[in-house]
């Protein structure tokens, strides 16, 4: 079976996707993820921004509506949560053989 | 304290900065036409000595989206320094030791960083290069030759008085013409030598 051409995910990417599961603004994502990585994730402003940037060409993800008129928020799009999907399945199928190699 | 230096890449001048800032000073503006550098001197050796970092915009942003851009920097700990949302370079300074050392945290994002000034130097140069190129062959001028600058005919025949009137009165459109060629090919030049000192990172896909 053809990979998707977009795989494997940067980590960065990964973590930007999985946290915009709910809508959020840059620096709310920032935080998220150092906060769900157990502060081992800390993604810097620059590298956000272009991370960003990034997504919103590849329609990963879309700007919302912000309440906030100095930080624009962002939400995972169908093909966003598409590529997550498929890039979970890849990183769970190298976990299972691993477990196999026993590790 | 002034400065003026002229750089081939975001690396080098960054670490430029940094190592001036070193010496006990703070940047504190850039004029990026001049290439003017501008330091202060800290008050004294305990302030805190912060890093400035370089971002690189291609293309011009929104004032929403530029005021966007600075506040998702000043959330995490960095001061824009000098910056334009038409693009260009962007000089960020840490706000506290707290802010990190740096504005990326992947060597990929700022990699592309640095491909994003790369691929504008390559479309500055051609630009600055092609006018060059077309002024030249549109007209009888010859670069190293001046005499051929002044376009009156039979200009260089004149005698005494006639002469001298006539030159002081071509003159500036003399230099109208002739300033911007040069200029535009002293860009095209740099703008080129800045491409080729960058590497290959123009002709990389992505970002």
């Amino acid at each position: 079976m053809a990979r998707d051409k977009n795989l494997p995910l940067t980590e960065t990417t990964y973590y930007v996707l999985l946290v915009l599961t709910r809508p959020l603004h840059g620096y709310a994502a920032i935080q998220e993820i150092a906060r769900i990585s157990q502060d081992t994730v800390k993604v810097a402003a620059g590298t956000m921004y272009g991370a960003t940037e990034n997504l919103l060409k590849l329609k990963w993800i879309k700007e919302v509506p912000s309440t906030d008129k100095r930080r624009r928020v962002y939400q995972i799009t169908m093909a966003g949560q598409k590529i997550l999907t498929l890039e979970t399945a890849r990183l769970r199928q190298l976990g299972a053989l691993a477990a196999e190699f026993g590790y | 304290m002034k400065k003026f230096k002229l750089f081939l890449d975001l690396n080098t001048e960054e670490d430029w900065i940094n190592g001036v800032q070193a010496g006990g000073h703070r940047l504190t503006g850039v004029n990026p036409f001049l290439h003017r550098y501008t330091f202060q001197r800290l008050a004294s050796a305990e302030d805190f000595n912060p890093y400035t970092r370089l971002d690189f915009r291609d293309r011009g942003l929104s004032r929403q989206h530029y005021q966007d851009y600075q506040q998702l920097f000043n959330d995490s700990g960095w001061r824009l320094v000098t910056g334009s949302r038409h693009g260009g370079i962007q000089y960020f300074q840490q706000m506290s030791p707290a802010s990190g050392h740096d504005i990326f945290s992947d060597d990929r994002s700022k990699q592309r960083s640095r491909n994003r000034d790369s691929r504008c130097a390559y479309v500055n140069g051609a630009f600055f290069l092609s006018y060059f190129y077309f002024f030249m062959h549109s007209s009888s001028i010859n670069l190293l030759d001046p005499r051929s600058w002044y376009l009156t005919e039979g200009l260089w025949h004149m005698q005494g008085e006639w002469f001298w009137k006539a030159f002081a009165f071509e003159t500036p459109f003399v230099l109208l013409r002739m300033i911007p060629a040069f200029l535009f090919l002293i860009l095209g030049i740099y703008y080129f030598s800045r491409v080729i000192h960058n590497g290959d990172g123009v002709w990389r896909k992505g970002e």
